[in-house]
């Protein structure tokens, strides 16, 4: 397993960059200095590797994201566009990281959930976290690993 | 020159339309689907002369899409704009026929270069 942290964060930047603008820097934090995101996004990966990426991040900046990507107004995003917004930036983190995990594999569309204090990614343990702060906002990137033991079993695999 | 856009995300949607007046394709006739289905029906019935599709989506992927297209012997020029850009998928994309893969986020530069030939 070879994935790094400084890889997460320019995947994460560069996604941010591109969907915020460059106004405003992305910055790796070392404290994750939020317990309860109250959006997140996520993907799962299966194939050669198998696994889950997560991007959660406060309610205040996932409607900024939104605000961006939709060209709205602050706190105009809807509940719906502010999922779509938040499923897009996990899918793109996501399919980023994916590249530069073993292949081949697949990738989920995303899920999100709102006011959770996170996802549980059952059978699976937490390979690498990354906390970032966006203009006084917390943003944090996580990637799940499948344990062996909760891989299934050969000639038990899903049908691609 | 009519476009279609396909992605299931509606963000994404508008993100690649503002991209495309930003790379200088301002005066297209631009289009809308949630889907491969949805897409494919829209151009059964108007057709289009240039299809950006994401890869992973519900109901029909992109790439079941471009084959779907192929099979049917629907010609039309077709991209994908899919945060998946591995050498695998590059490689399947070419064989049905994709121009080109434009990989997820992407700059204004990407979109001049690859859409740059096939406006011509």
């Amino acid at each position: 397993m070879s994935l790094e942290a400084s890889e997460v964060v320019e995947v994460t930047q560069m996604v941010w960059t591109s969907v915020l603008g460059e106004e405003v820097a992305l910055d790796p934090v070392t404290d994750d200095f939020f317990d309860a995101p109250l959006f997140t996004g996520c993907v799962t990966v299966s194939g050669a590797w198998e696994g889950a990426v997560t991007v959660g991040c406060s309610a205040e900046l996932a409607k900024q994201v939104t605000a961006a990507m939709f060209e709205l107004a602050p706190d105009a995003a809807s509940i719906a566009e502010v999922a779509d917004a938040m499923g897009e930036i996990a899918n793109m983190i996501g399919g980023n990281i994916k590249a530069l995990l073993p292949g081949p594999s697949l990738l989920s569309l995303p899920a999100v959930t709102q006011r959770e204090s996170g996802i549980v990614v059952p059978g699976s343990e937490l390979l690498l976290l990354q906390s970032f702060q966006y203009a006084g906002q917390p943003l944090r990137v996580l990637v799940h690993q499948r344990t062996a033991r909760a891989r299934p079993a050969a000639g038990k695999e899903r049908p691609q | 020159m009519k476009l279609l856009i396909v992605d299931d995300s509606k963000a994404m949607r508008m993100i690649v339309r503002k991209t495309l007046r930003q790379a200088g394709y301002a005066n297209l006739d631009v289009a809308e689907a949630a889907n491969g289905k949805e897409a494919f029906d829209l151009l059964m019935q108007g057709g289009a002369d240039l299809v950006l599709s994401d890869w992973n989506m519900p109901e029909m992927t992109g790439i079941e899409l471009l084959s779907k297209l192929n099979s049917d012997g629907v010609k039309v020029k077709f991209g994908f704009v899919t945060s998946e850009g591995t050498s695998e998928m590059r490689e399947r994309a070419k064989q049905e026929g994709a121009l080109f893969l434009i990989a997820k986020p992407f700059t204004v530069e990407a979109f001049q270069e690859a859409l740059g030939p096939v406006m011509k």
